[in-house]
């Protein structure tokens, strides 16, 4: 396999954070006890984690909606990102962003979008920053296959091909927008062929395959540095709706079902065991690790206070 | 002092800015090789390169997203929008995004970017290259909304736009691009949120901005000299936000007040005006009735004659300001 | 080469002419003297003829186009002739009167609304406990204004005009800004006022006046005592390099000074002709701004209303005005026990005492009272 026991640790750790985050979310919700609504990564671990792992901690990346993920394996603090979700003022954006629009411009998180398809024009700036400044990152431009039918999509990645910009575009193609499959809404049935458009390279893989994930997002950059943008496709599928009012009354169970034979996570585990390198008691205490930083995480939350009223008409302008 | 055309005076903001500080950089359609649809740009590509003076091709969203991007990465980016009717296309880069990031993230992002547009009629364009917009975008908190009437007003907002860590949203009334005035060297700046009172009066408050000011000062002087009636006119120069104190002290001064626009009337800038006006001390010292004469409720036509009649003319704010004032 | 069809300049303030429709089409035959389009000046709506025979070769200005006078709008001439390189035709397009209803002033309110009153009037009834009933409203669209409140119970509100609000503004920023000392003092006029009687009878058009008078030997005066023609400012005294008095002129709703330029170098004969025009230009409202800005010094004389003695105030950025009173028979006793009956005359000297000190102004008024009791060098130029 060739890779080194700890970034496989790393990869696996945060696939697990990122479901117990998701699921613990998903009971918070049932619960009635959080705000408004949220859509959750749970079955696309592998992408953000796989993808995240192989950057560099001053690469950028801009989010979607479904952000969760994407938060957590760029590196956030647990604890506030739950206090965020929780719209508490310890929160990254002191509760006045809540969970589209988790953000932490300081460790290069452009953060979560809450318009399909908003955050690609943004990555696509940053990128042009990094190249005017003279910047040795890259951004990563996270967005699902609904969003590759916007005009901003299509703006984006011309204007990215056109002027070289670091930019590598990973579409997570999980099959559905909203209610509308991808065999609906679009004439092609390959996503990275539209990379082809702009006149830059494509790749579809398998976005369940955290270690697939992570070598082709490790190769995608070096390409990116050199070359400029390119358009990396991760075929996935989200096992839950696509937010907390979702009655999945788009597709079969028996989908639903098969997919999650390819969960990620159990795919992960089947490989690390593989590699030989670790123990099922070893991947045991991970786990059991993971689980105890969120309920950390959601202690912390709880304990927290909102912000105050008088805070409402704060940081409209700098 | 030197004379300068308008749009001179905005590319002389342009070019100091970008001499000072090398993250401040333009992009839009047509800005470099062409020097920009109606010439602002001319020259800039030659001084500062492909590197700073950025050919996008006909993307408005990505246009403005991207100036969002780079802006919240530490560049302070000018995108320019060919024609103000476009910033449709931009809708949600410029207010879901640059508008909104710093509130959403916190106040832990800021977006110094500017997005300067070509607004307005007169020129033959017809609707959809002919509109003024601004109102829509005072909506939007997180945005600032400049427009200037003036030359060395143009400049100096610039400026300070620019160095202003905000979007700020700079609309450039077109047919106001030849108009020459006074304009001094070097580097100076008009604060944004500041009115202008651009002369003073004593019998009615006119409050005008863009286009419409110099013909509203026009009818000021015909005014005076043909009917003894003494106007003040207050330029507010920064839409959002607004010097209401300037604007009130003026009414209440004056006792009356007409607000000019060519924005279409309904839905538009003045309602706010009038609305700031009758909720303040000068609502008791009104003498007649909070009064706008804006432009017509229709897109902007074609033929010469029919653009001409959807704004107010000075015939026409005359009449309005002799009704106020001997009604 | 064809001939040209011209927008005819029919009338001497002609500028645009409109195009209203044309008799023949493009490739149609015309007559010279034929009727061959018909416009509309600015007055009327005429026929032009056909210059010349020839085909109508092509149209240039359509029906309805407005174009400036001389503009070529078509062309005459044998099929397949050359045409005539002209400038690219230049429409005018003019705005048509619409109905714009509502940025127009409405013409009627409704009237079941209950009093109809402005809020500044509502504001100024309440504070003077008039009920707005009472209140005769002189509004055209029937509301009562301020104005009416005010009016009501006797007093007048004359509102402002432009000329009294100036004043109001200057005279308040002369009264704040200067620290200003009169000085009274009297010339004997006798001999002058003899003189003058002895050069207006003289048969031709001299009519001097007393002001005249004073006004030269203010303007010789001036001219040797050059702190007196300047101005105060903080960083010196901005001595002037040119004498011009204004002259201060009475008119209904207000003062306004007409400035004689160049006073010192002007003999008598010619400060009174220039004097009479600018009064009568300042009676009538056609002073140019030229000739009532840009004074050094002041005259304004009283003497007409009988006033003996007054405070005139200094008209900024001057330093000083000259205030002239009524002339008044005097019985004097010389030495030698003599009575005789003189004329005297009261000078007012207000001053600017930041830049000119007692001792200055007493030595110019005394120059000036030198100069009225010697009158002959004031028409000899001899001084």
């Amino acid at each position: 396999m060739n890779i080194a026991g700890d970034k496989l640790e790393q990869i696996y750790e945060r696939m697990l954070l990122t479901r117990f985050f998701e699921e613990k979310v998903a009971y918070l919700f049932s619960m009635g006890t959080v705000h408004g609504t949220t859509h959750l990564y749970v079955g696309e671990e592998a992408v953000a984690a796989g993808v995240s792992a192989a950057l560099k901690s001053d690469d950028v990346i801009a989010s979607t909606h479904r952000g969760h993920g994407h938060c957590i394996s760029k590196g956030i603090d647990l604890p506030r990102m739950m206090a965020e979700f929780l719209g508490k003022e310890a929160g990254y954006c002191k509760g006045k962003g809540g969970s589209m629009h988790i953000a932490d411009l300081e460790s290069g998180n452009l953060g979560a979008n809450g318009i399909v398809g908003g955050g690609i024009p943004l990555a696509v700036g940053a990128g042009l920053a990094a190249q005017m400044q003279g910047k040795d990152h890259i951004v990563v431009c996270f967005f699902g296959d609904g969003a590759s039918n916007q005009g901003s999509f299509h703006e984006s990645l011309n204007l990215a091909s056109i002027w070289k910009l670091p930019v590598l575009f990973v579409c997570e193609d999980n099959k559905y927008g909203m209610s509308m499959s991808s065999s609906r809404s679009m004439n092609i049935g390959d996503i990275s062929l539209r990379a082809q458009s702009y006149g830059i390279k494509g790749k579809k893989i398998d976005g369940n395959d955290a270690i697939s994930v992570y070598k082709e997002a490790e190769a995608a950059r070096e390409y990116v540095k050199k070359n400029g943008p390119m358009l990396l496709v991760c075929d996935t599928y989200r096992v839950l709706g696509h937010s907390k009012s979702d009655a999945n009354v788009y597709r079969s169970k028996d989908e639903i079902a098969q997919w999650k034979l390819k969960d990620p996570i159990e795919r992960m585990k089947a490989a690390m065991l593989e590699s030989g390198l670790f123990t099922e008691d070893a991947l045991g205490h991970i786990a059991t690790r993971a689980k105890q930083a969120i309920e950390d995480a959601l202690k912390f939350a709880q304990s927290c206070v909102y912000p105050s009223a008088d805070t409402v008409c704060d940081d409209v302008y700098a | 002092m030197r004379e300068l055309t308008y749009a001179q005076a905005v590319r002389e903001a342009m070019t100091l800015e970008m001499r000072r500080d090398e993250n401040v950089f333009l992009m839009g359609e047509d800005v470099g090789l062409y020097g920009g649809a109606f010439g602002v740009s001319a020259g800039m590509f030659e001084e500062f390169g492909e590197a700073r003076v950025k050919d996008a091709p006909i993307s408005e969203a990505v246009i403005v997203g991207a100036a969002a991007g780079a802006a919240a990465m530490g560049m302070r980016p000018i995108a320019e929008i060919m024609f103000s009717d476009f910033l449709t296309i931009a809708m949600d880069q410029l207010v879901n995004q640059a508008a909104k990031m710093r509130y959403m993230f916190g106040g832990k992002a800021s977006v110094p970017m500017v997005v300067r547009t070509a607004s307005g009629s007169g020129t033959g364009a017809a609707a959809q290259h002919s509109q003024s917009p601004e109102a829509w975008f005072c909506n939007a908190p997180g945005l600032k909304v400049v427009m200037p009437s003036t030359p060395s007003d143009a400049k100096g907002l610039l400026i300070s736009a620019i160095r202003d860590n905000n979007p700020v949203l700079f609309f450039e009334p077109k047919m106001l691009y030849r108009t020459k005035g006074h304009v001094p060297e070097g580097d100076y700046t008009v604060p944004l949120g500041k009115a202008d009172i651009k002369r003073e009066g004593a019998d009615l408050t006119i409050v005008s901005y863009g286009r419409m000011l110099p013909i509203c000062l026009d009818a000021a002087v015909q005014l005076e000299k043909n009917e003894g009636i003494s106007v003040e006119v207050v330029d507010p120069r920064t839409l959002v936000p607004l010097d209401k104190e300037t604007i009130i002290t003026s009414v209440a001064k004056t006792g009356r007040v007409l607000i000019v626009h060519e924005a279409c009337q309904t839905g538009g800038f003045g309602g706010e005006l009038a609305a700031v006006i009758a909720d303040s001390e000068a609502f008791f010292k009104l003498d007649a009735p909070i009064r706008r004469c804006c432009g017509l409720d229709v897109p902007i036509p074609y033929c010469p004659e029919l653009e001409k009649n959807a704004v107010p003319d000075k015939d026409v704010i005359m009449e309005n300001a002799l009704s106020l004032v001997r009604g | 080469m064809a001939y040209r069809v011209i927008m005819p300049k029919a009338g001497m303030m002609m500028e645009t002419g409109r195009v209203m429709r044309w008799f023949k089409k493009e490739g149609e035959q015309v007559e010279a003297g034929e009727a061959l389009l018909e416009i509309e000046t600015d007055k009327t709506t005429m026929e032009i003829e056909a210059g010349e025979s020839g085909d109508l070769l092509k149209i240039r200005a359509h029906a309805g186009t407005v174009v400036p006078v001389t503009q070529t709008i078509g062309y005459i001439g044998k099929s397949g002739e050359p045409l005539p390189k002209d400038e690219p035709i230049r429409m005018i397009h003019e705005k048509q009167t619409a109905s714009h209803e509502w940025s127009r002033p409405r013409a009627a309110m409704r009237t079941d609304l209950g009093v109809m009153a402005t809020p500044a009037a509502r504001t100024l009834a309440r504070q003077k406990g008039v009920p707005l009933s009472s209140v005769q409203p002189s509004g055209s669209l029937g509301q009562i204004k301020a104005a009416d409140v005010q009016a009501h119970g006797g007093n007048k509100l004359v509102p402002h005009s432009a000329i009294r609000r100036t004043i109001a503004r200057r005279m308040q920023q002369s009264h704040t800004d200067i620290p200003a000392v009169t000085q009274h003092s009297i010339a004997d006029v006798t001999a002058m006022m003899a003189l003058r009687s002895k050069l207006n009878a003289q048969g031709d058009e001299t009519h001097l006046t007393v002001n005249d008078f004073v006004v030269k030997a203010a303007a010789t005066a001036l001219k040797e005592q050059p702190y007196i023609n300047a101005s105060f400012s903080p960083e010196g005294i901005v001595i002037k390099d040119h004498v011009h008095i204004g002259i201060a002129v009475t008119r209904e709703d207000g003062l306004i000074v007409p400035v004689l330029r160049d006073a010192d170098t002007l003999p008598i004969w010619q400060i009174s002709k220039n004097v009479k025009a600018f009064a009568e230009k300042a009676r009538k409202g056609r002073l140019l701004p030229d000739e009532y800005t840009g004074g050094t010094f002041t005259v304004s004389n009283l003497g007409a209303y009988g006033v003996t003695m007054f405070t005139p105030m200094i008209n900024p950025p001057e330093s000083a005005v000259l205030g002239v009173c009524a002339i008044e028979q005097r019985l004097e006793m010389d030495d030698d026990g003599k009575i005789d009956k003189r004329l005297k005359m009261g000078l007012s000297l207000t001053y600017d005492h930041r830049s000119i000190d007692g001792a200055q102004a007493a030595i110019f008024t005394a120059r000036i009272i030198e100069l009225l009791q010697a009158p002959d060098k004031l028409i000899h130029e001899k001084v």
